[in-house]
């Protein structure tokens, strides 16, 4: 039991090229993944945590009703399955009728999959924030779509913003399932240096290191986001002379 | 006189609890309505559902004669008429002062953002607090945030200004500055009503004064007839604990 690091290191130079387009697409699918599902999470958290308005009429409640049903169905079959199952199954499922590739369908599929859990961080995003906000726009005659982009959203992503770059860490990570589909991410790539060598703990050994880096990386600009959007505007506020 | 809001038979309950029971009162145009009575007794209800932040269970809300409950007036046209300053403030935390005053007035009047600006700036100028535009509305004091919340209703050019217990969350030396601008508006003829326990002030203030008790108006007068000869019962009860100090 031992890895011959100067081995690995050569594995690493031959492979450079396999190993840096691996990553990249990790990267890339960790990126959309985690933009696109946000997006998601943010309609359909928003569905969710919208309370009902005796002021609405009947097939607004209705649809309301719906909504909320649907993407509780939504939440509860992603967030219950492993993603790994999902893509093979929409995969193949879809093919026939939508002709695609391991390619596109991995992107939606690792989008849909965050959706399901940023709706949830979403939703409990808007339900932290005071009641206050939504009646103080209310009141001023903004629509609940107005209120929702311009007041809500903003103030639940920065207060979810920790959680929501969690989901990127994740992602990063996660988005080695999609090998199962024929994505050549990182740990598929990974696997085909390693079969091709037959020195399976030195890449393996690798690919961690590598894996490391872009999550360290990436929770290093996630702070420097936090602390930029966390501090507050400091401005000289002069005294009231009048 | 030109009546602004007109509540008839209003009602509303919170389960078994009735809040409002047959309210019957209206708002004239260039008038200081005060509501004043107990703790629990329905006045902040009252303005929520003039406002429609709670639905009433029964009776009209007439607005200048049309009934808001029946969709003829879009609701967002409705509110944007309506100004509310609330207890808590309710400033958008994630915007500076300026930007407070100006949402509403891009989003729903669909100015410019220079007309905006030059609008929120006026009415900034009107409660002092001018030299705050860019201050993060997170970062001010009650009174402060206050006076905010008031110039960004006037920012809407309201009919009519509702204020619920606008001075009940400040510290006693913040109140007079918010009172102060209170005053001044009166003076200046806008249409108010206002829920407080600041008796003096609606002593001053007032053209007419409310008085509820248990979901009724109880007592309804000038300041004089409501402060200096009170009819009631429930009244005398209720300004003894004010001013037989």
């Amino acid at each position: 039991m031992s890895i011959d690091f100067g081995r690995a290191y050569e594995i690493f130079i031959e492979n450079w090229s396999l190993f840096s387009y691996g990553i990249q697409n990790t990267l890339l699918f960790a990126i959309v993944g985690t933009v696109v599902g946000l997006i998601l999470g943010l309609i359909t958290g928003a569905l969710r945590a919208i309370p009902e308005d005796p002021m609405d009429s009947f097939p607004v409640k209705i649809l309301k009703k719906l909504a909320r049903w649907i993407v509780g169905f939504y939440v509860w079959f992603f967030r219950g399955t492993p993603m790994m199952v999902q893509a093979l199954f929409f995969f193949y499922l879809l093919r026939p009728i939508l002709g695609w590739t391991g390619f596109s369908a991995g992107l939606i599929i690792i989008s849909v999959n965050t959706g399901a859990y940023m709706a949830e961080i979403i939703r409990g995003g808007i339900q932290s924030i005071d009641a206050g906000q939504s009646e103080a726009a209310k009141s001023l005659g903004m629509t609940t779509f107005q209120t929702m982009v311009s007041i809500i959203f903003p103030q639940a992503i920065k207060n979810t913003f920790p959680t929501i770059g969690n989901q990127l860490i994740v992602n990063i990570k996660d988005s080695c399932m999609l090998n199962a589909i024929q994505v050549t991410e990182l740990y598929f790539q990974s696997s085909s240096v390693a079969g091709s060598n037959m020195k399976f703990a030195e890449v393996y050994f690798l690919e961690m290191v590598m894996y490391l880096a872009l999550t360290t990386i990436a929770t290093l600009i996630l702070n420097a986001v936090e602390r930029k959007i966390n501090k507050t505007k400091t401005v000289t506020i002069k005294e009231n002379c009048a | 006189m030109e009546t602004v809001i007109q509540v008839q038979h209003l009602k509303k309950h919170f389960g078994d609890l009735q809040v409002l029971n047959d309210i019957d009162f209206e708002i004239n145009k260039g008038e200081v309505v005060t509501i004043i009575g107990s703790s629990g007794s329905g006045k902040s209800t009252l303005l929520r559902c003039i406002n429609l932040l709670e639905i009433p269970d029964g009776g009209n809300i007439l607005y200048k004669g049309t009934d808001i409950l029946s969709g003829k007036l879009p609701l967002t046209t409705y509110r944007s008429k309506v100004g509310m300053v609330f207890q808590s403030f309710n400033l958008f935390a994630n915007k500076t002062v300026l930007e407070n005053c100006m949402i509403g007035q891009i989003k729903v009047l669909k100015r410019s953002k220079e007309e905006a600006q030059k609008i929120a700036m006026q009415h900034l100028e009107e409660v002092g607090m001018q030299n705050f535009a860019d201050a993060s509305s997170t970062r001010l004091s009650g009174g402060q945030k206050q006076r905010v919340a008031i110039a960004r209703a006037l920012c809407m050019d309201p009919e009519v200004l509702l204020f619920d217990e606008p001075t009940s969350a400040l510290d006693p030396e913040m109140v007079g500055d918010v009172l102060e601008v209170m005053q001044t508006l009166a003076k200046e003829g806008l249409t108010m009503a206002i829920v407080t326990h600041e008796m003096q002030f609606a002593k001053d203030v007032s053209d007419r004064v409310i008085f509820m008790d248990k979901g009724v108006i109880a007592e309804e007068g000038t300041p004089q007839q409501i402060f200096e000869k009170p009819q009631h019962q429930r009244t005398k009860q209720f300004l003894s604990r004010y001013f037989d100090r």
